[in-house]
This record gives structure tokens, sequence and C-alpha cells, in this order.
């Protein structure tokens, strides 16, 4: 059954999309979850990883698990001395790692390995191991790896389980290791220990991808290996670096390439695939667009089938096909181009999803003179049009985005700081318990081709659904643009068509729809008013 | 002139900002709060504009603080575990199932598990007789076959459906006969390992094998040299319990002999070794049950015709074999002490003595210092012939099966430790075996 993983406020929640109960999830000792920094989440492999709002990167399975997403490397190696018995000749050298397997053996999680032991030469001894380190972290075992007599590539020697013995013997023959695997490639990424982090992750082609938020670093991706969530051996860097203080601000993923969205603009990286994933050798990178393409919201990206869309520095911008372009300097670039309607200060707060259901990429944003995201705008995938700002009386959303119901179907959802998350498109036309949806529209001015001239604006035609109850109030503005709106009519909805007043004499002529009450929907399918010229004045 | 304004299409164009106010068209609007356009017409429909759809609150009971990210898993990310009691063969029910540790309900629909009969010709030896559990099923020794005649099978169940998945082919180390039983299964390194007595074989050095199941193959392999007393085959007694300990299997024989300080363990790396161990070979009893503790190695001793019973460490740093405890019964009477069991950061098992008798679930914290936990015989109807079965964690209690004193009785019994406390959970006729499937939905 599908949940939803979610963080409110400091804990972290896995909540059951069928009833919406909730279970708060134990953290890792030590780890705390910032209420500034933002969580970011990526799949893989049937685990959730979670970024940015932890003071550790982490890992969390199906069943509500967290755990460090790599726990933190042996500080040192075993101490190996010459056993009283017999069994091995040669020099040998040791390193050490912590894991964490699951009831059925198989490896979960590993760190990066320890130092290696200092070299001993072993005459015919066993070899006794002390000072197996011990780890922070809760774990399964600590695994050894042992050279063969006079190598330096590591082999997989034994587990020892648990985390509290730290002696044991050595007498496995080179011949007993060589078809074990050999050592693992393992490092720490950023955010295995306290004070930098991953800042952003997303997972594309079977491997995690992400940046961290150290200042020196932000240019750079790490790469996890191939659906293991534990093993970051790979980067690649989206030069020139050290443009600005963000470097990369999020990803955009689609089918055959992963976006890399900076300020200032976009980079791609490409590469083959095959089933197995995508080889880092085989990646390119590199830069498609230039200039205001680029990203400041990092939540605001939404990647919808092939084509992604985020919020740049003056609109909201569509990467689809071979470019980048903009999908709102024709409609609604004053939204974003000046400080009547939004908060421009907040852009890099702003947070997007997808109502599938709808079609659209919901964009939210602070209204102009606020400090939350307490507004929202609508793009229609499928006319281009845009919608809003909508805005809702019940709670003040904090977060938002989408997933699937328990029966597989597609939900958009909107978290608010009440703690609540909110799901979209109910047909019971309310906010939450019990708070009307304030339908508003501004239509456009009718001149009758004659702007210039005076006309007398006949009976209002009104044609709607039929509803149950209600009424839309249409308030007719007749005159010039600086016109007082005239006395409101009142539709009723029951009737589906209505004849109301005549609208008066003016040059131009436009309606104002509002409808506010709770539980109660609109839709208006047209209307039609007759005019006749008067003359010019 | 008459004319009129005809607009059968309300924002259809969207919200338009950057056309003068007079050269918007017809179907743009200057402002669409809370309005959008729902391609069904049963809603809306396109080019109608209707108030948005509402939003419900998802979560009846708020979160602690602003929803500040979310992702939603799709994936079977609820997990039932239902701890499962084998049953012998007092009737049609093959198992006892619990998912809360508390209420049990009889089930037929799993087939039954390896019952008393299938042990007669290993002379009852205090084999493990676990069953094993792996990712969402369970797989134990069946009781389809008989004895002597079939070979040994290997059961599948998935809460759904019980499916035979193998049936143990007859061994190298044997007469030529099919195996007796399955002694005891293991889940470890990603793979279901089980113990196997075979005939064959004189006291102690007794028939049988390990073999190695992987499920994603189906292949069945044997592990490492057959046992028994034939040329290349290992000394010391059948397969009796298994353990997993610093990536090598270890493995206690039992000889089916009382003979002082003949009990043997062995060990092996499974993928690599082709003949095993041995680790020790003077234990003062044959080994019953094994488990791994604070990173050592533990072992349950069945009691001598001159020791009691015991349970020996095995100190990773050493390899040495030491005894930490020796139970009260003394020699003979069938002691041993069974089901070693981690719990709740402490080591458990059962003693067991028929003549005393002793019937106690002891524990220790470090694995030295040894207490009573419960005295089975004097608080709950322990008695001889009741032998200890499997022991389990489930839904963070502690269970010890007590079996039936017969395949038909009724009168073996389950304890339940919860809440630092131990009681008779149920009474009935339960044959060893538990195991605990996880199931995802």
């Amino acid at each position: 059954m599908p949940h939803l993983f979610t963080q409110g406020g400091s804990s972290l929640y896995k909540m059951n999309l069928s009833d919406g109960t909730t279970e708060t999830l134990t953290l890792p000792s030590g780890v705390t979850l910032s209420t500034t920094n933002k969580p970011r989440f990526a799949v893989l492999n049937q685990w959730v990883v979670m970024v940015n709002s932890p003071t550790r990167n982490l890992v969390i399975d199906p069943e509500g698990t967290v755990r460090p997403l790599v726990p933190k490397a042996p500080t040192h190696p075993p101490l190996a001395a010459a056993g009283s018995s017999t069994g091995l000749t040669g020099a040998y050298l040791y390193k050490a790692s912590f894991i964490v397997t699951n009831s059925d053996g198989e490896l979960l999680l590993e760190s990066p390995l320890s130092p290696s032991s200092i070299s001993l030469t072993a005459a015919n001894t066993d070899i006794s191991l002390s000072d197996v380190p011990l780890s922070l972290d809760t774990i399964s075992s600590r695994r050894l790896y042992r050279t063969v007599a006079f190598g330096s590539a590591y082999f997989h020697l034994m587990d020892l389980e648990g985390n509290i013995e730290t002696a044991t013997l050595d007498a496995t023959t080179d011949a007993k290791l060589k078809t074990l695997p050999v050592q693992p490639s393992l490092s720490s990424p950023p955010g295995t220990l306290p004070g930098i982090r991953f800042k952003n992750i997303i997972e594309w082609k079977s491997r995690l991808w992400a940046v961290a938020d150290d200042p020196t670093l932000i240019d750079t991706v790490y790469i996890s290996d191939t659906n293991k969530v534990y093993a970051w051996n790979n980067t690649v860097i989206a030069y020139p670096t050290g443009m600005d203080s963000q470097g990369i601000i999020a990803f955009a993923k689609r089918k055959n390439q992963l976006g890399l969205l900076k300020r200032d603009g976009v980079w791609q990286i490409s590469g083959s695939s095959s089933s197995t994933g995508i080889s880092v050798a085989n990646i390119t990178v590199s830069q498609i667009a230039f200039g205001k393409t680029g990203c400041v919201a990092p939540d605001s990206v939404v990647a919808i089938n092939d084509r992604v869309f985020w919020l740049g520095k003056d609109g909201v911008y569509e990467w689809s096909g071979d470019s980048v372009r903009s999908v709102t300097n024709d409609t609604v670039a004053p939204w974003f181009q000046s400080d009547t309607y939004f908060n421009r200060s907040r852009f890099s707060s702003a947070f997007g999803r997808y109502n599938e259901l709808r079609d659209s990429y919901d964009l939210h944003l602070a209204n102009v003179g606020d400090t939350t995201e307490n507004r929202w705008v609508s793009l229609s995938l499928k006319t281009g049009g845009w919608y809003g700002p909508h805005l809702t009386s019940a709670f003040t959303p904090t977060h938002a985005g989408h997933c699937i119901d328990t029966n597989g179907l597609p939900i958009t959802f909107v978290g608010g700081s009440d703690g609540v998350i909110y799901t979209g498109n109910s047909a019971n036309y309310r906010d939450g318990a019990a708070t009307a949806i304030d339908f508003d529209v501004y239509g456009p001015w009718h001149g009758g081709d004659a702007p210039d001239i005076e006309h007398f604006w006949g009976e209002l035609s009104m044609l709607s659904r039929v509803e149950t109850a209600g009424t839309l109030t249409v308030t007719p503005t007749v005159g010039r643009l600086d016109s007082s709106a005239g006395a409101a009519i009142s539709h009723t909805l029951t009737l589906g068509r209505e004849r109301l007043r005549r609208l008066g004499t003016g040059a131009l002529c436009r309606l104002r729809l509002r409808h506010n009450t709770v539980n109660q929907g609109v839709s208006v399918f047209g209307y039609e008013v007759p005019f006749s010229e008067l003359g010019r004045r | 002139m008459g004319a009129s304004v005809t607009i059968y299409n309300v924002g259809g164009g969207g919200v338009n900002l950057v056309k003068g106010p007079l050269h918007l068209a017809d179907n743009e609007l200057s402002q669409a709060q809370n309005a959008e356009l729902v391609s069904n017409q049963n809603t809306g429909g396109e080019g109608v504009l209707s108030k948005r759809g509402g939003l419900a609150a998802l979560n009846g009971s708020a979160l602690a603080g602003s929803i500040l990210g979310a992702v939603g898993l799709n994936l079977n990310t609820i997990y039932t575990r239902t701890l499962l009691f084998a049953k012998g063969t007092e009737d049609t029910t093959t198992w006892v199932t619990t998912t809360d540790g508390a209420t049990l309900a009889n089930t037929s629909t799993p087939t039954r598990a390896a019952n008393f009969d299938k042990y007669v010709d290993e002379n009852n030896a205090r084999s493990a007789r676990r069953a094993s559990a792996f990712r969402n099923f369970i797989v134990y020794a069946g009781n389809e076959y008989t004895k002597n005649t079939d070979r040994p099978d290997l059961v599948l169940w998935d809460g759904t459906a019980a499916q035979d998945i193998a049936e143990v082919i007859t061994g190298p180390s044997s007469n030529g006969s099919v195996p007796y039983s399955i002694t005891d299964m293991l889940t470890a390194n990603g793979k279901i390992y089980f113990a196997v007595h075979d005939p064959d074989g004189a006291n102690p050095n007794i028939a049988g094998r390990v073999m190695s199941l992987d499920l994603e193959t189906g292949v069945i392999q044997q592990i490492a040299a057959p046992f028994g007393d034939g040329t290349g085959e290992i000394l010391g007694g059948a397969p009796s319990c298994l353990a997993w300990h610093l990536g090598q299997l270890f493995v206690g024989l039992n000889g089916e002999d009382t003979t002082n300080g003949i009990g043997v363990v062995v060990r092996c790396r499974p993928d690599v070794d082709t003949t095993w161990t041995a680790d020790v070979t003077n234990l003062s009893g044959f080994p019953c049950s094994m488990a791994v503790f604070l990173g050592n190695l533990y072992v349950g001793t069945m009691s001598s015709t001159s020791t009691g019973a015991r349970i020996y460490k095995r100190t990773a740093s050493t390899s040495a074999y030491a005894a930490q405890v020796t139970s009260g019964g003394g020699a003979g009477g069938n002691g041993h002490y069974a089901s070693l069991t981690v719990y709740s950061s402490a080591l458990y098992a059962v003693e067991y003595h028929e003549t005393t008798p002793i019937v106690h679930i002891v524990t220790s914290t470090d694995g030295t210092t040894w207490t009573t936990s419960r005295d089975v015989d004097a608080n709950d109807g322990g008695v001889s012939g009741l032998l200890p079965g499997s022991g389990i964690e489930f839904s963070d209690d502690l269970f010890y099966i007590f079996r039936s004193s017969t395949a038909s009785a009724n009168d073996g019994f389950v304890m339940r430790r919860t809440g630092g406390s131990w009681s008779k959970l149920a009474t009935d006729n339960y044959s060893g075996p538990a195991v605990t499937l996880v199931r995802r939905t």
C-alpha cells in the first residue's frame, strides 16, 4: 500500500494514504531535522533517501526504519598481531567497515573502509586481531578485509557480528579469500558527518544524483552506484565553477537527460544507458541554456512526462525537446517581473506540484507583502493558459507534491502550516472542513470593436451549469477603464440560463464573476450581452 | 446598429496581463482566482470556467508542525507479521497463528510441519528442528512424506498457498536409503541452509549433510563434505543445529551417544570450502542449539554420562570454547540446553532435565552469569516429556514452545515474555517449530 513519508515540524512521519493515519518514525541517534532546511527526497531500489533537513543524510526502508544513508567510517583499522596457532605465512594488511544487513543476511548498507593496518608478517602463525573498531551508528556487524600474503588488494575476510566484541582470530588461507568479493570502493559523501550536507537529490537511471551545500562543492554532482544508496564513488562537475553562491540549485529529470539547474543556466547530463543503468564513464555534461533560463527555486521544479517546469528569475520555464523556453513571457510576465502580485524576494522558497487530473503545473508563491507562500498559479498543460492567483483561507500552504493513492490513482496534495496534508480536486468545493473557495474572476473589457464609441449594453444572459443551489454574483463595470463597478447582479445557479438586467451605457463593459459559498460549485458556460452603438462623445 | 457580445469559452485563453486592457481576446481574463478548466462535461468541460476543486484534509490528526516536505512511496509498505506455531496431529489444523502475540487462531491452510514420527529414526535426538523465514515467506520441513520410504520435503508458505518446493535427495553418506529428516534450518548469507539426518553410520558417526537452498534459482546444493563414517566423510555425528558466525557456517553435530567429551562443532565457508573444519571436538555433550551473542558463538549441549548439560562460549578472539554454565540436573536424564535465543540484549535458553525434573527458561546478559528467568516446572506445568521447542522473538515479546508429549496430545504449551513478565499463553498440540511470516501489502 502506498504511503507518504513526510516531515512535519521537526518530526518524520509515515502516513497511510488510505485513512490518513500517521506513524512517527524514529530517527537515528543524534540526528535531528531542521525546520528551516526543507527536506528533499529520492526513491531508489525501494528505499527513500532524505537529505537537506536532517543533520545527516538518511535512508528509510519501506517499513519505516530510518538509518543514516552511509554509516560513519571506522576511524582506525584492527590491530593485527601474530597469534599462537598456525596458518598464515607472509605480510598481511587489514581494513574494517561497518555494515547493516537484513534478517536474511543480505547487505543493506556499508560504510567506507578504515585505514589500513600496519603490515604484519606472519611466519606460519594465525593472526590475532584486536581493537576491531566499534561504530557509533546502529549496525549489524563489522566487516573485515584482508590482503593475500604480500598483496595490496583487499578481500572480504569475515563479518564480526554485533558492535561489542573487538577481537577475533584469522587463520584463513589466501586460497579461501580469492573467491570472495574484493574490497568495495566506498566513500563518505557530504552529509555522512554533520556539518555539510546534501542539499538536493534525485533518482535518475537507477542512480542517486546529489549536490552538497559546501560552498566549494556546489557545482559538483555526487553519483551513487547503480541501485546502491550507500555507495558514492563518482562525481561530475558542471563547469564553470564558482560563478555564484548557489551553484547547482536543482535537478531536472527527463527520459534521457538529467538537467542541472543553476541560477544562470541549464546543464544536462546525458549518456548511454542499459538495463543495468547508466555508465558514469560514458556520460557527458554540457551547458544547454544560458542567462535567465536558470532556476531560482529548487522546489519549483516539476517533471511531467518528458517536460520539466521551474521558476526562473523572471518567469516559469519549460525544458522539453531540445529547448528551454519561457511559458510566462507572452501572458503573465507581470506576475514574475513586477512587484504588483507576488513577493519576488521569496521566489527561492516557491514550490511546485503537478495536478495530474487537471494536467496543470501549479506554482506556489508569496503574495505581495507576505512572507508565506499563500498563493498559487496554475498552468494548464493542455491549453497553455494560466489561472490564478489562487488562494485558500483554510490554511497556509508550506509544501506541495503529487503521488498516487491506495488505488494507484494520481493525487495532488498541499501541506499546510497547520500540520495537515490536503488533497486537491475535491468535488465538495470546500477547503478543509468548511472553508469556502473564493471564485473571483475578472473578464476582458468588451468594446464592441469600437472602444471609443459609447454603447448601450443590454440585458445580460448568463448560462451556467445547473447546480442544486447557490447564486453567482456578477458585477458589471460599464464605462471607461477607470469607472467604478456597477451594482451587483445575482445569477441563480439552479436555473442554467437566466436573463438578467440591462447593464447600462458606456464605452466599455466587463464582468466580474464571484462565488464564495462553501460546498457549492460554479461552472460558467458563457454569457451574452446585446449592445448597440450610441455614438461618439 | 445592434450586436451582441457572445462568449462561450469563458477563460479558455487563461489570464493575460501582457496585453493592453483593450486588447484581450474574449476568452482571456485579467484574473482567474480559484478558477480552472476541467476536461469533464459532468463537472465543467473544456471552454467552461469552473471553480477549482476543494482541498480536503488527508490526515485527521495534524502533525506536529508545518509540512515541510513529503514523498509518496509507491510500494507495499505495510508489513504484517504473523507468528506461527506448528501443531501435531491431534486434528486437521496444522498451525496456530497470531498477529499480536496474544490472540491465537488455528489454521489448516499451510501444510503440516514434520512431526514427531519423522524423528523416530533419529532416536529423538535433540536437534533444533527450526523453520526458517526468508523475505515474504517461510520454509519448513514438511510432513507429507512417509519416513524411510519417501524423501523429506521442504515446504514454502507465503501466507496464501503452501507449496512443496523441493525434496531432499538421497545423500552419498547414506546407505542408499532416503534421508530420515530435516533437523534444522537457518536463514543467513542470503540463503537458507538446512541440516539433514541420513541413514547409515554408527554412533557417534552417524550420517547427514548440510544443504543450501537458493530461493532465487531453486537450486539445492550440498555444503562441503557429508557426515558419517565412510571415506571422506566427517566424523562426529549428523548435523543438528546451525549458526552463522564470522562469515562461516557453524554446525553442531549429534552422534546419538552420551559418551562424555565428544561433542563436535564444525565450520566452513559455504561458497569456498569443500570440507569442514573441526572447530571443537571435546564438548561434554552433543550440541543441540547455537546462537551468536555479543559477537561470540554460544552452544547449548546435551548432558553426557558424566556431565550435565552445558552452555559453552566460543570466544571469537581465541576460538576457544569454555563452559559458562552447567545444568544442576547433572548427567543423563536427556538433559540439554535448548533453543538459544537472543532477545532484548540478553541470551535465553531452556534448561531441561527429565529426571529431576528441571524445565527452566534461563537467561544471561553477559553470556557468563546465568539466572533462571522462569521456573517453568514450578509455575507453568513444565514436566518431563514436554521437550522445549523453538524460541522466537515476535512483536517485542519472547516466546518459547514446549512440545506436546505425543504427536496427538494437546498438552504442549507456549510461554510468552511480555513487559518483563512470563506467562503461559496457551496449551495445545504443539510440535515444536515457531516462525514468523512477513507479508507486505
